[in-house]
């Protein structure tokens, strides 16, 4: 079993996808609506109300931030995709040699762990409901409760089990739970608006009624909530964009588009950023702001309770489905980049370490709560190895540069590549300790793209001197 | 046989957001609201997977 589910996922992992086994753009759309609608969107949509967003910011910059990142998808890493056909991983290990992406892996898996851990605690907040324990609140940062740490763990268990045993199963379950997840998360949207409508007493027979309602008392605007940073049409714009950073500006997904036929199929895209990105995330600020609005002073950003509010029962298996076939696959890359670590390891046993450190991980609300920042660390943190993958693809041949130098030297380590990495990260860390707003987390990883091409470039010229392009 | 699963699937998912929707217009209470998603969901779930996702076989 687990070889065989080896073999499905690690199809072409060191050869480019042949022409026969591309996929047309019906393949990308259903996959890209099912993956954007997880656990953590009913996370994310609250905390832009906690972070205090206008009406017009937060759809504005919705609209925005979607279109950029579906065009960083469709213009950076498409294009690379089709041509090269090669996995991420694979490519960078040409590029960077097998130490670098080593390193890069270890990254990878780390992240992803953090990011399953926030699924985990999406999850655990729906057993909340049934049995009445005390769950953390906005503010917390460490676990509150034995009962939270008990349903984190029995949450985590499952999971991590079922990810080492099972993947199919769960991906079959997340194919059939997709569909149904929209539109449950639409319905939280319909419900949220109807309960604004009767408790503020407003007329809504009109766009013009309904845009009055939506900034009087949905997405008022003003002050965010104690610890949370105020949230702009700027802000909501770059997190829409960046959010996803590690997969279209970092190149995760050439190992997705290597499949496609052809490059504008990653359009497809879009499905996922406007139905998960922008729909999901207004129908749970929806539902967040009418918490607020019942009672300013419970800010708790608990999925469980508030799905079930709306939904009932529907609810509760929606948030527990959304986070659980989220975080199944999470923890199963994560297991995949730390196994590229420890070949000799068993899958089984890497998957369930993994598990239980995203697990672990999950215990401590902060990774939740502080969600929007996790994010935009994630996608930086990732992202100059896909600047790196851009520079050495399109400008390394204009500039009489030797690509994948790596490959070409039969080196472990190509160093343009380690401190065009290192160094921007330590240069984007700095920009944010200015405290300069221009330069908080949530903007900084777009001069970080050039820092890191440009780097690669200068560093290259000096490491590639005398060998022939 | 497939096919009536098939069918039945498809009105439990648009029950899912029809009853959002008569609750918006106040025709049904949030309790019948939640008691209709609910039991879309259980019938969602036990019909789809008797169809989703299965290839067809060939020959």
């Amino acid at each position: 079993m687990a070889e065989e589910q080896q073999e499905k996922h690690g199809e072409f992992e060191r050869e480019p996808v042949p022409v026969s086994k591309t996929k047309g753009l019906k393949a990308f759309v259903g996959m890209y609506a099912g993956e954007h609608c997880a656990g953590t969107e009913l996370m994310i949509g609250p905390l832009f109300v906690a972070a205090g967003v206008s009406a017009f910011d937060v759809l504005g910059g919705l609209f925005l931030g979607n279109l950029l990142a579906v065009l960083s998808w469709m213009f950076l890493c498409a294009p690379i995709a089709v041509r090269a056909r090669l996995t991420l991983y694979y490519q960078l290990e040409k590029i960077c040699g097998r130490h670098l992406v080593t390193l890069y892996n270890l990254a990878n898996g780390v992240m992803f762990c953090f990011l399953a851990g926030s699924m985990i605690t999406v999850s655990a907040t729906a057993i909340g409901v049934w049995f009445h324990f005390p769950m953390p609140g906005l503010g917390d940062l460490l676990p509150n409760s034995v009962g939270w740490v008990l349903a984190v763990l029995a949450v985590g268990a499952i999971i991590s089990v079922v990810a080492a045993w099972g993947y199919d199963m769960v991906s079959k379950v997340a194919n059939i739970a997709a569909p149904w997840m929209v539109l449950v998360f639409l319905g939280f949207g319909i419900i949220g608006l109807r309960q604004f409508i009767e408790v503020t007493g407003a007329q809504v027979n009109s766009l013009g009624s309904l845009w009055e309602l939506c900034q009087t008392s949905i997405w008022k605007g003003g002050d965010p909530l104690p610890g949370q940073v105020k949230f702009t049409f700027w802000h909501v714009t770059f997190f829409a964009w960046f959010c996803n950073m590690a997969m279209h500006v970092g190149m995760s997904d050439l190992s997705v588009f290597r499949f496609a036929k052809k490059s504008w199929h990653s359009v497809a895209s879009a499905s996922g950023m406007y139905v998960g990105h922008f729909m999901a995330w207004l129908a749970a600020s929806i539902l967040y702001a009418l918490q607020l609005h019942m009672d300013p002073s419970n800010t708790d950003v608990l999925p469980g309770p508030l799905a079930y509010r709306a939904a009932g029962v529907a609810g509760l298996i929606c948030v527990i489905v959304a986070g659980w076939t989220t975080a199944n696959p999470t923890i199963y890359r994560a297991g995949l980049a730390f196994q590229a670590i420890m070949p000799k390891v068993s899958r089984f046993r890497v998957t369930i370490f993994t598990g239980l450190l995203a697990t672990l991980a999950g215990m401590f609300p902060a990774i939740a709560m502080r969600l929007l920042g996790f994010v935009a660390i994630y996608g930086l943190i990732l992202m100059p190895m896909g600047a790196v993958v851009f520079t050495d693809f399109w400008i390394f041949p204009k500039l009489g540069l030797k690509q994948y130098y790596a490959e070409h030297k039969k080196i472990a380590i190509n160093w343009a590549a380690a401190i065009a990495w290192i160094a921007t990260l330590a240069i984007c860390v700095g920009l944010v300790k200015t405290g300069k707003p221009q330069f908080q987390i949530f903007f900084v990883a777009l001069p970080g793209w050039f820092i890191a091409s440009a780097l690669y470039i200068v560093v290259s010229k000096f490491t590639q001197k005398g060998t022939e392009a | 046989m497939k096919k009536v699963l098939e069918i039945i699937s498809y009105l439990a998912l648009a029950l899912i957001v029809v009853a959002p929707s008569l609750f918006y217009a106040q025709k049904i209470d949030l309790a019948m609201n939640k008691l209709l998603m609910t039991s879309a969901t259980v019938v969602w779930f036990a019909t789809a997977i008797f169809w989703m996702g299965r290839e067809k076989k060939e020959g």
